[in-house]
């Protein structure tokens, strides 16, 4: 029978799993996507990756990992997708982290910031990027993350009069800001073609109830994440779940988008 | 008076009170003409409004803070500097989305 091992069409005649990979232990082994140690029975078409353990494979492999963890079309829809962030903070640190892992193919990253020690309550940086810009920390981690993703950075204020230069080429975008204004700000500029598709957030300050946090799409191009009323004030604070859970809200948002789907 | 014309008057309240049943919406819309207000969708439910009224002064009133919001007026976004110009009509459909801060 014919399986695809690493991504490659191979003809076998192992009736079992274990019967297969014999001899090579020491590797992680996914049978159709999931992780096993198991002996299962063999049928044709399987996806079997075998990876070594404990080093970097080749680009290759990486694929045909992700590709039987996602599936190969959902793999290829996300490999093939481009997000760009506005706002490296709570959120968009966060939503960068999960589209990489998810295989993104390319992200923009904007901040104008650098890292202080008040962002390590819930963002996702640590002491050893105190003082450097969050584009370059971000950056950093993400092709610890995945380093087959495609960033490109941009360390600078985003304002009306550069928004639409700054994304004109990426037709998805992510509003992470913190500043109400700037949040309406990249929104109404962004929006005023018509042609993009924008996952905003809006309300995941304190400690209430996570699961107030939804997404909802709002407008023809916009889709809002969070609880709408939760405003980061004196006596409200940001805290990492909250702003966590409402960046995995948009994160998921993107990666529906990108495999076509439009409901929130 | 002929029988048929005693006819028509006495089925006549039945058939008004039929019309009325079934077009609530028409009669909405005809006492909105004679009081002057307009029924539009802002948000997703009904709202009626003096007629006349401009966006600016529904998102003044109802006391939201322009910078932070933004507006899709019957399909598209509209911007700030054209809230005051746009009057709005009878059937509009409105969404309002006001950011709150954090992130």
């Amino acid at each position: 029978m014919e399986v695809v091992i690493n991504g490659k069409k191979t003809e076998t005649s192992c009736c079992y799993l274990q019967e297969l990979v014999a001899g090579q232990q020491g590797q992680t082994l996914l049978y159709n996507g999931y992780q096993t140690e198991e002996n299962l029975p063999l049928q044709a078409g399987d996806q079997i990756v075998i990876l070594p353990r404990g080093v970097m494979p080749d680009r290759d492999s990486w694929e045909s990992m992700l590709a039987a963890r996602h599936t190969p079309p959902v793999h290829e829809r996300i490999r093939q997708g481009a997000v760009a962030i506005a706002g490296l903070g709570g959120l968009g640190s966060h939503i960068a982290v999960m589209l990489a892992r998810a295989g993104i193919g390319k992200l923009l990253l904007v901040d104008f910031d650098t890292v202080e020690i008040s962002n390590l309550n819930r963002q996702h940086y640590t002491v050893r990027h105190l003082g450097m810009p969050k584009t370059e920390a971000l950056a950093m981690q993400l092709q610890e993350i995945n380093p087959f993703v495609q960033i490109t950075t941009k360390q600078t204020t985003v304002c009306a009069e550069n928004a639409a230069p700054l994304f004109a080429d990426w037709p998805l975008v992510c509003e992470a800001f913190d500043n109400p204004a700037a949040k309406a700000m990249l929104v109404n500029t962004l929006l005023a073609d018509g042609q993009k598709q924008i996952v905003a957030a809006s309300g995941m300050a304190g400690y209430g109830s996570a699961n107030q946090i939804q997404t909802v799409r709002k407008m023809k191009g916009l889709y809002l994440c969070g609880d709408e009323k939760s405003e980061a004030v004196v006596g409200q604070s940001l805290m990492a779940p909250r702003v966590q859970i409402c960046a995995g809200h948009q994160a998921n948002m993107v990666l529906r988008l990108l495999l076509g789907l439009t409901t929130p | 008076m002929g029988s048929t014309t005693r006819g028509v008057f006495f089925f006549m309240p039945c058939f008004c009170f039929i019309y009325i049943d079934f077009n609530k919406k028409e009669l909405h819309m005809s006492a909105n003409r004679i009081r002057g207000d307009s029924t539009l969708q802002i948000n997703g439910a009904a709202v009626t409004v003096a007629k006349g009224m401009t966006l600016l002064a529904y998102l003044t009133e109802q006391q939201y803070v322009l910078e932070r919001i933004a507006v899709e007026y019957n399909g598209n976004i509209v911007q700030r500097e054209q809230y005051g110009k746009i009057v709005l009509q009878e059937e509009d459909y409105i969404e309002i989305v006001s950011f709150v801060g954090g992130g």
